[in-house]
């Protein structure tokens, strides 16, 4: 059996019409259902539906032989797996982002709100400056409206959560899409399935889905 | 002994194998104290692949490692004769500190080192041991391997900044040809040395094959007579000897050519070399030539070797046996002792694994159970 993890969430909307039409479309919506693992005996795949972070970890360690996931996310897990190809899809850009007329202090150190605390830690070192970053899980653009941070790194799309809370984009560190992943391992072994899957998505993505 | 081998877990087994394997080729068992001083093992971080070293103070002050890797300290310590080779093996832990999960780990490796004036035979027996040492673990295995100056020589000769070559070899190591592609744009590269960049992010193929797909880049990547075409040609010379070795045997159709096996330069300069069973999805063997890390320790000879991680195979085996024990015999007061003793002889030259006791212990599995009664043995009810 073949298996290939899949994000749950906004990038499943994204991967649904990539998938389609091709030898591995997925046999229900991962929208609509709510089974974690879809299985396609007579194609030999398996799909398990994971949250978008969790996918990395199911390829690294083998339970998936493929697996689509955000350039973010995988960044940031810092997973060892083979990064096979850029889909072009789901299309962001992690960035730093500050209430409009902020001015940074630069006499202290920048508290800093994001879930990316590899990518962020990694970003500042990289230009030498101090942060005290702050680990939040979720509605990130509320930190520096309540003073819990002077600025934060998140992730963009069209912009408009932030325009909404009075916050604007002021470095752009990371553009991020889906990339096909492949366990180390895996292709080894099913070298002839993950080659095959690769050129599938990759006509896809260069026809623009 | 394959009965014996058959009913221990899968490490243990691999362990008893892979020593019984390196000793029929001659190599001696090494054992080392499992500490070192620090300031040893500082000079050579890049050869520990980022991992970090366990420290404490000892009794007098000193700076202390738990010792993080067997090949440093094999180099350092092993009386090394110029004209012939010095064969070792090891079954040792070693320990680090994992950065990515900020855990200690104690790390199970058994392995081997060659040290000497080296060739190509020498070589080849090297990678014979490691395609036997995945054969003894797995019948399904696949040794990928590749040579530290390949891949280097094509990084070197590029027009870009060194920054930008890290990040290029980072690429290559993740068979990742569009962030490559972007970056070779970038450095405004030229069609023939994207067009090799692509083929490199892209060669995981059998020897022969894969050095066919390589050797046209060597013109109009490198010109005639530099130094650095004349290292890519040289590595894929030592690739073809290996195919020439093995193309006639079993091993043949598990040995593949992958140039996302990138090894320091600064330590590794030849075959380098990763191994994997089917059962394990993470790599189960590394190692390769060394020669650039001997000069290092101003040990001018030429060294090669690796270890297989043994540690990796316990999750990924079953150890769980129907039975504890085949028979139990269970006797009585009135049992003598020396039909116990001769049921017991006769049980175990059969092979049979066994437990005698006067009840059945709780949670005991034996596939049967012997009662001695009424002067004879008698299988009673599991």
């Amino acid at each position: 059996m073949f298996s290939i993890a899949l994000p749950t969430g906004r990038l499943a909307k994204d991967i649904v019409p990539l998938l389609a039409g091709t030898p591995y479309e997925l046999p229900a919506d991962p929208g609509k259902t709510r089974k974690l693992i879809l299985e396609v005996p007579e194609r030999g795949l398996r799909y398990i539906l994971v949250k978008p972070s969790d996918v990395g970890v199911y390829v690294a360690r083998g339970v998936c032989d493929v697996g689509i996931i955000g350039k973010d996310v995988l960044a940031e897990e810092d997973c060892d797996v083979f990064e096979l190809l850029d889909l072009k899809t789901g299309a962001c850009t992690l960035c730093v982002a500050a209430p409009a007329d902020y001015e940074e202090d630069t006499g202290r150190a920048l508290r800093v709100a994001t879930k990316y605390t590899r990518l962020t830690r990694e970003f500042y070192q990289s230009i030498h400056r101090e942060t005290e970053i702050i680990k939040l899980h979720g509605s990130i653009e509320v930190a520096p409206l309540l003073a819990l941070s002077d600025v934060i790194v998140d992730l963009v799309q069209t912009g408009t959560t932030l325009r909404e809370n009075n916050l604007e984009v002021i470095r752009e560190i990371l553009p991020s899409s889906a990339r096909l992943i492949a366990n180390k391992a895996s292709y080894r072994f099913k070298q002839k399935e993950i080659r095959a899957i690769t050129d599938v998505l990759r006509e896809k993505t260069e026809q623009g889905l | 002994m394959e009965n014996y081998l058959s009913a221990l877990p899968k490490e243990e087994a691999a362990t008893l194998q892979l020593s019984a394997l390196y000793e029929s080729f001659g190599y001696k068992k090494y054992r080392n104290t499992r500490f070192e001083e620090y300031s040893f093992y500082h000079d050579y971080q890049g050869f520990l692949a980022g991992e970090g070293v366990i420290t404490f103070n000892s009794a007098d002050g000193k700076l202390m490692a738990l010792k993080p890797d067997m090949t440093l300290s094999i180099l350092k310590n092993v009386e090394i004769h110029p004209d012939s080779l010095s064969r070792i093996y090891y079954n040792e832990n070693v320990y680090r500190f994992q950065q990515s999960t900020r855990e200690y780990k104690e790390i199970h490796q058994c392995g081997l080192e060659m040290i000497g004036p080296m060739d190509a035979f020498a070589v080849g027996e090297i990678v014979l041991l490691a395609l036997q040492s995945l054969a003894a673990v797995d019948e399904d295995y696949v040794l990928t391997l590749s040579h530290a100056d390949l891949v280097a020589s094509v990084l070197l000769t590029l027009p870009v900044e060194p920054r930008v070559r890290e990040q290029m070899a980072v690429c290559l190591q993740k068979k990742n040809l569009h962030d490559l592609q972007q970056l070779a744009e970038q450095a405004g590269l030229s069609g023939a040395q994207s067009r090799a960049l692509e083929v490199l992010s892209d060669t995981a193929d059998p020897l022969q094959e894969a050095a066919e797909r390589l050797a046209p880049l060597k013109e109009p990547l490198f010109g005639p007579n530099t130094e650095a075409g004349a290292r890519f040609l040289q590595a894929l010379e030592e690739v073809r000897t290996l195919h020439e070795m093995f193309k006639d045997t079993e091993y043949r159709d598990h040995l593949v050519l992958d140039t996302s096996i990138l090894n320091p330069v600064d330590y590794y300069s030849g075959i380098v070399m990763q191994g994997y069973v089917r059962a394990v999805p993470h790599m189960v063997l590394a190692g390769g030539r060394y020669d650039r890390l001997a000069e290092k320790l101003r040990k001018n000879v030429g060294a090669m070797g690796f270890a297989v991680y043994l540690d990796r195979l316990r999750a990924y085996y079953k150890t769980q046996k129907p039975y504890d024990v085949d028979t139990l015999l269970l006797y009585g007061t009135d049992t003598p002792v020396t039909e116990l003793m001769e049921k017991r002889a006769a049980l175990q030259k059969e092979g049979r694994s066994l437990r005698t006791e006067k009840h059945v212990p709780k949670g005991l599995r034996a596939r049967r159970q012997l009662r001695y009664t009424n002067g004879q043995w008698e299988e009673c009810h599991v």
